[in-house]
């Protein structure tokens, strides 16, 4: 592969050499803000009286064919247009001043409206913010940087889905994450390992009702709005090409287990286990000889290998930009990776009388994603348990020196290493993913004032999912028949295929007159959704070629079991039939709504929109649900008084409105059927088919609904030297989609309904500062966001009070939090006899642990707080960025220190140093942790492991050196810059394990940490 | 181009709405498609058997009593349990709530559907069959949970667990039933199966008219009532006790001689203590049942403890007594490992049964010892000593002991415990047993002896009555 990609780009240097020797002249330069000396990208730069020109790169660079006749026009939404006559100059360096007429405009939904209009809250990032950062998906690289959403990624596979909640958590089995729409297309939110990162051009956060109204049926949660970069009218190509290269590395893992002196030690100490009959010296001999840090058995770097080549042109109708994005990274441990192809086309056109636009975004993209197996499990395969519990003094090697793959080849808890590697050597646990995302859209002015518009995407995913148990690995060779079998070895796939429609049809009306700015826009949306997945499990496999379906044993064959001579009635002597399995699901949505838009004087907005939608998923009387917004803005700054104030901009907002939510089950394709009884199928009794009662269905059911109050200001302070905004708000769901409790009787416990309320509130601020602003020196800028989120459950099913769980989070309580934490309070250790003590309801001290002395803790697996902070530096050539993020307030059970504290399993595997150290001993002993064979605490729902999992982090730091000095002469690279970046390079929290963060899970039990990333990149521009 | 635009937007509107809202679930079995046939109601039928769960039985009577220890292999699976850890909550008494329930719904559900299938002349006995069947699973479901959740065999105004006779609307509650109530429930439901079933129905491996007597003995015996002796030897009449060789074949599913009624199963029985993948026990045999067996040596010492020297790895084994590991045999497997049919009722039981009722009833206690000699005697393939009784507490203690060896591992121990606690005391566990955790002795007076009703229907019905203590 990277063979075929380096001949690649020298067939574009030739290339590209061609073209820049056709021109006579060449004048270059970098736009800057005024205010801080920063690089402006997408400045469009034209040539005065002709469609000529381009735009900046991200590092506000340009580089122009003119003659000295030339003018050059500098524009760019939100500053005010500069006008350069180019003579004799060869550069020219433009500083852009912010405009107070401020036009920059804010994607939000269907339609863009000016950013002095809006009426919304919303947050809209740059490209510069996430393309060139590490992660393979779009999402994690958003942490900390707009206040309010929270990114929780809860594995270091590369890709990793990560749970995103904006302002809170919203629903208790409904869906929780903000809609995601990239080019007009809603996508699904939980999948961006197939996508390329250096495609975006800009990103937009809809917080509030009146933004996502526009997504009324699929907004309760807010929208995320993605768009990609695109090429301008008018433009030469420009070329630009990015590489990077980066090795990853594990934590620090914040816990200690014993090594084989301490271990054989403590068991001797305890009178169990290896060890335990051994003397001092046999025990300092054998840890001599064996001390097996297991972690340098299953852990490495990881690397990290990027290109991306884009090219973008433009004539006076028609432009393309089109990129070709390769990515490859390899995770911390072993055969966890993720390689990607990536391949975008986007071409915008329109008619000479600018009347008819259209355009096409389309995007192509392959990854192939293995996997560790069964991450985040106790299952003794998941490398991330070996560190935990393997014995230090088992060798990783065999007798002649190569690695021991087996150790004593059965599944039991001291094998542990030896399994988990021989499982990761041995087997496949592999995805192939073929992800398309395309649209089309068209508008066109068929009257004055009145224009029609159209556009269609296509979400579409296709997995392979590829699992294979070689016949000789330790859980291959039982896999048939409990490895009494000819033929052994597993080899199962299944496919799926997910293809999201969605059409939309609008008719604008828009008018100014005098004052009056009035824009009306009526729209239909249609979404239907296909899920088709398929497939099969073969069991016994011909060890030669066990990966491919020639090796299948056949289903027919008899394999004589208890040696009778005749075939078992019950089938049990066909152990090779495979298994298959096909389902399909199709979920649908149709919509009719409006929008209407008024600003009077530039001072007074308004914004209305009321919205019909109907979800397949309901039944007939419950089906459609309405939604509606109002909300206003006013321009204070614009107001005679404010005349000669510090103020550039001060604009208040308000707004209120109702979004809704089908996807009450949480998953896109839940819930498809839940109105409906049904029977099925299944393996009845004594190998015969049976029918067997699936579901009681609930006719009644229907949206979920968000009522959300926000208010808030944005300011301007001194030309936007400092500037910001603030908002509050109030977020309350309805009618939550819960499990109502019924008899057993019913043969179910629960069935699903309508029922209760949950609130969120809260405040957000972002603040940015250009403290220090030279062009030719020193510039510096602070940035800094953050929020508060009070959750709260206002109202449970049938009045209770509260719903008890036999989980960890599980319980509900009207006052308290979702996600808190129903536990038992840890007392700790009885100094007089080492038994674990706990607190009962009234506080008091007891031995005894009863389920019924659980008390609510005020810790919740969602955090209150969340933010961001950093700043962005300039001296001549060199930048120094920085960008920290943090959460507090958040809590989580840390399980996989329960595991190695566990004084029952201390025989079994090794166990914290901890253990050893500070064990209780003897009467008198004051100390955490209880004595030697006193019962297991771990799995009891107790305070015990209740961990702080707050955290600040510097999440990302790019040191860089753009050689714009020293290319200025140079006639056909226009730009270069070299940068080393680091991910997570300091984390501080109190959390015992290797990381902190997670997908605000209950619980950690073996998880994958996220990693530290260093790479080196390289960005040239042609 | 104007007009072509317009068009198009037109055209896509129409093919919007309707299609998009109006998906119904064609690829499921709905009410109305359900139960259209007598072949129907057999699958219906197979149905219910799939989810009579009696592994819940067997789980709760082998590990909350004397029966099992922490195994070798052990990780903590079920050690809660072991001690006696018995919040609302608690898996395995929410296994048995529910899975019982779970096969009367259904039963139900078959039931209520059957009035409304045609039945042609030819199908008429197959069809009553069906019947018979299933109101006898209804029978045996309402038995289990009646044993595990009453406060009290005897007292027929104690509360039992709750009868259901028909499938409820879904938002209903229900007040638990008596005692008195539960038993005239079950016998009536046996009434209605023993009408249905016809005379040549007679399959082991499903709900016959013999089973039906035997479940009759068994109510008789909650209730001390003398007419069980009758109703067991019925069954002691038809069917033979097994010899040693065929005892042991049994339990390889090689011999019916002794069986009554068996469930098939083609899942592993013995994952209840095994991690059946490797065969490592996270639960073993208790020193106090190897002793028992041990000082019986008759073939059950065999059939409960895997004591054979072949290395099987894959069905657990072999026992090392020197280490202290005692590995549970009862489930070996036939063709798979661990998987067998449960022997859910055996002619040895009505011996114990009447032999219980024998010193309850009638205070008959050389007559109870010659009932258990003659089994014994089959167990040992020779003659065994006549044993004589100073007391009926002797006797009931002697027949309790042959309880646990015959019936280990088959869903008995924890409810014969808890049948005579009163005269014979609580669970006392050997002290080997019990020396992780130190949990040995569950007095009789103890509360855990009757189930806590769910925590998941007490959030259904939060007024429904709770058993003390919980």
């Amino acid at each position: 592969m990277k063979l075929k990609l380096t001949w690649l780009l020298t067939l574009f240097m030739a290339f590209v050499m061609q073209f820049s020797f056709a021109q006579e002249k060449t004048v270059t330069g970098t736009v800057t803000t005024a205010s801080d000396g920063l690089p402006l990208p997408g400045t469009t730069v034209l040539v005065k009286g002709t469609s000529r020109g381009q735009q900046t790169d991200f590092d506000g660079k340009y580089s122009i064919q003119v003659t000295p006749s030339d003018v050059l026009v500098f524009s760019f939404v939100g500053f005010a247009t500069v006008e350069r006559p180019v003579g004799a100059n060869t550069t020219i360096n433009v500083g852009m001043n912010e405009d107070n007429t401020l036009d920059e405009v804010v994607v939000t939904g269907f339609t863009t409206e000016k950013r002095t209009t809006t009426t919304s809250a919303v947050t809209t990032l740059s490209a510069e913010t996430v393309d060139s950062r590490p992660n393979a998906s779009i999402a994690t690289a958003l942490q900390g940087q707009v206040p309010g959403l929270n990114i929780g990624t809860g594995s270091g596979q590369p890709g990793a889905n990560s749970v995103i909640l904006l302002r809170g958590v919203g629903s208790i089995n409904g869906n929780i994450e903000p809609l995601f729409v990239i080019d007009g297309v809603p996508v699904d939110e939980d999948n961006f390992r197939s996508l390329n990162n250096n495609d975006i051009a800009n990103i937009t956060v809809l917080k509030d009702a009146s933004a996502s109204a526009l997504y009324g049926n699929r907004g309760a949660n807010g929208a995320i709005i993605i768009t990609t970069k695109k090429g301008t009218f008018g433009s030469d190509l420009a070329i630009n090409y990015r590489s990077q290269f980066g090795y990853s590395v594990l934590p620090d893992k914040n816990f200690d287990v014993m090594n084989s002196f301490q271990k054989l030690t403590y068991n001797k100490r305890v009178g169990s286990g290896f060890g335990s009959n051994l003397t001092d010296a046999e025990i300092a001999t054998i840890s001599r000889q064996t001390n097996t840090d297991w972690e340098d058995v299953f852990f490495r770097p990881g690397e990290t290998i990027s290109h991306n080549l884009s090219l973008s042109s433009g004539s006076e109708l028609f432009s393309t930009f089109t990129s070709l994005g390769y990515f490859e990274q390899s995770g911390v441990t072993l055969r966890s990776d993720l390689q990607r192809f990536n391949l975008r086309s986007n071409v915008s056109g329109k008619s000479s009388n600018n009347k008819f636009n259209y355009g096409t975004n389309l995007s192509l993209n392959f990854s192939e994603n293995n996997f560790i197996q069964n991450e985040g499990t106790g299952n003794l395969s998941n490398p991330f348990l070996v560190p935990y519990v393997a014995l230090p003094y088992f060798s990783q090697f065999n007798p002649d020196g190569t690695l021991n793959t087996v150790g004593s080849g059965l599944d039991t808890f001291d094998n542990t290493p030896y399994t988990a590697l021989n499982n990761t050597v041995l087997n496949t646990n592999r995805v192939e993913e073929i992800k398309f995302i395309g649209s089309i859209n068209a508008d066109y002015e068929f009257a004055k004032n009145l224009s029609a518009s159209i556009r269609f995407g296509l979400d579409y995913t296709y997995n392979r999912g590829i699992f294979i148990e070689d016949p000789t690995s330790v859980y291959g060779s039982t896999a048939v028949n409990g490895g009494d079998a000819e033929f052994q070895g597993t080899n199962a796939e299944n496919y799926s295929r997910d293809a999201r429609f969605n059409n939309l049809v609008g008719l604008n009306y828009n008018n100014v007159w005098g004052d009056h700015d009035l824009d009306v826009s009526v729209f239909t949306e249609y979404n239907k959704s296909y899920l088709n997945t398929s497939g099969f499990t073969q069991v016994g496999l011909n060890p030669k070629i066990f990966e491919f379906g020639t090796s299948f044993i056949p289903g027919d064959t008899f394999e004589d079991l208890n040696d009778d001579g005749v075939a078992a009635l019950d089938g049990s002597e066909f152990p090779y039939i495979p298994g298959i399995s096909l389902n399909e699901i199709t979920i649908g949505i149709f919509s009719y709504f409006g929008v209407l838009r008024y600003t009077y004087d530039d001072k007074y907005n308004f914004q209305g929109s009321v919205r019909r939608d109907a979800s397949s998923r309901f039944a007939e009387s419950n089906r459609w649900g309405t939604f509606w917004s109002v909300s206003g803005s006013w321009n204070i700054n614009k107001e005679g008084f404010m005349d000669g104030s510090v103020f550039n901009n001060l604009k208040l907002r308000a707004s209120y409105g109702v979004t809704g939510n089908d996807r009450i089950t949480g998953g896109y394709y839940g819930s498809d059927d839940a109105t409906f009884d049904t029977y099925a199928q299944g393996s009845g009794y004594n190998n015969s088919v049976g029918l067997f009662a699936n579901q009681i269905g609930n006719r009644d059911l229907k949206w979920e609904t968000v009522t959300q109050t926000n208010f808030g200001i944005d300011f301007g302070l001194w030309n936007n030297k400092l500037n910001g905004s603030i908002d509050v708000y109030n977020k309350v769901t309805d009618d939550l989609f819960q499990s109502q409790p019924v008899s057993a009787l019913n043969g179910v416990n629960t069935i699903s309904a309508n029922l209760g309320q949950l609130t969120n509130k809260g405040a957000e601020a972002v603040i940015n500062y250009s403290a220090i602003s030279n062009p030719d020196g020193f510039s510096i800028s602070f940035f800094a966001n953050g929020s508060y989120n009070e959750n709260e459950i206002t109202e449970l099913p049938n009045g209770v009070d509260e719903v008890l769980g036999g989980g960890r989070t599980n319980s509900l309580g009207v006052g308290e939090k979702l996600g808190e934490y129903f536990a038992v309070i840890w007392a700790g250790v009885n100094p007089a006899n080492g038994q674990p003590l706990y607190r009962d309801v009234d506080g008091n001290l007891t031995e005894t642990y009863n389920l019924s002395n659980r008390v609510w803790t005020d810790k919740s697996v969602y955090p209150t707080y969340q933010g961001g902070f950093g700043f962005n530096s300039a001296f001549k050539g060199f930048t120094l960025d920085t960008q920290f993020s943090f959460v507090a307030d958040i809590y989580r059970y840390n399980g996989s220190l329960g595991v190695i504290e566990d004084p029952g399993l201390t025989t079994l595997s090794n166990g914290s140093l901890a253990l050893f150290n500070d064990q209780w001993q003897q009467p008198g002993d004051v100390t955490g942790i209880p004595r030697a064979g006193s019962t297991s605490v771990r799995n009891l729902l107790t305070t015990r492991y209740l961990e702080d999992a707050s955290f600040l982090r510097l999440r990302n730091i790019v040191l860089g050196y753009n050689f714009a000095e020293a290319l200025k002469d140079a006639n056909f690279i226009k730009g270069a810059k070299v940068y080393v970046q680091a991910e997570n390079l300091i984390t501080w929290s109190k959390w015992r394990g290797w990381d902190p963060e997670s997908s605000f899970r209950n619980s950690d039990f073996f998880d994958y940490p996220t990693t530290k990333i260093f790479t080196l990149g390289v960005d040239l521009t042609f | 181009m104007n007009n072509k635009f317009i068009v198009l937007m037109i055209v896509s509107l129409f093919f919007a709405c309707n299609d998009a809202i109006e998906i119904v679930p064609e690829d499921e079995f709905t009410p109305e498609i359900t139960f259209e046939s007598v072949s129907d109601l057999q699958q219906g039928l197979n149905g219910v058997y799939a989810q009579y769960n009696f592994e819940a039985d067997i789980t709760y009577n082998s590990i909350f009593t004397d029966n099992v220890k922490p195994g070798y292999a052990s990780g903590g699976q079920q050690i809660p349990f072991f001690n006696w850890l018995l919040p609302t909550s608690s898996g395995n008494v929410t296994a048995l709530w529910n899975s019982y329930y779970d096969m009367i719904n259904a039963a139900n559900r078959v039931i209520e559907a059957s009035v409304f299938v045609d039945v042609s002349a030819d199908e008429q006995v197959a069809f009553n069959d069906i019947l018979g069947q299933l109101y006898g699973l209804r029978a045996v479901a309402h038995y289990h949970l009646h044993t595990y959740f009453t406060t009290d065999y005897l007292d027929e105004s104690a509360l039992s667990a709750i009868i259901s006779d028909r499938v409820p609307v879904v938002t209903e509650v229900f007040a638990r039933n008596t005692t008195g109530e539960m038993y005239d429930f079950i016998l009536e439901d046996l009434a209605t199966a023993s009408g249905f079933l016809s005379s040549g129905f007679n399959n082991n491996g499903f709900i016959t008219e013999d089973f039906i007597t035997g479940l009759r003995a068994r109510v008789a015996l909650l209730r001390n009532d003398a007419s069980g002796i009758g109703l067991a030897d019925n069954l002691i009449g038809q069917y033979p006790l097994a010899n040693p060789a065929e005892y042991a074949a049994m339990f390889f599913d090689q011999d019916d001689t002794e069986v009554i009624f068996k469930l098939f199963r083609t899942t592993p029985v013995g994952g209840i203590w095994y991690f059946t993948n490797s065969a490592g026990p996270f639960l073993e045999a208790s020193n106090g049942l190897y002793n028992t067996l041990e000082a019986a040596d008759d073939v059950r010492l065999g059939v409960n403890i895997n004591l054979t020297n072949d290395i099987n790895v894959a069905e657990g084994g072999p026992t090392d007594i020197s280490e202290n590991i005692i590995l549970i045999h009862k489930y070996p497997g036939n063709s798979s490992p661990f998987v067998n049919n449960i022997k859910a009722m055996r002619v040895s039981e009505m011996y114990l049964l009447k032999a219980e009722l024998q010193v309850k009833a009638q205070n008959n206690l050389p007559g109870a010892a010659l009932t258990l000699k003659q089994l014994r005697d089959a167990r040992n393939g020779a003659d065994t000593p006549l044993a004589t009784y100073a007391n009926s507490t002797e006797a009931l203690a002697d027949v309790m002991n042959e309880r646990r060896m015959e019936l280990a591992y088959e869903g008995a121990r924890f409810l014969d415990i808890k049948r005579n606690k009163s005269i014979l005391g609580g669970i006392s566990r050997n002290p080997i047993d019990c020396a992780q955790g130190g949990a040995c002795e569950l007095p009789a007076s103890d509360y855990r002896f009757t189930l806590p009703i769910p925590q998941v229907e007490v959030n259904a019905n939060p007024s429904i009555t709770q058993n003390p203590g919980y």
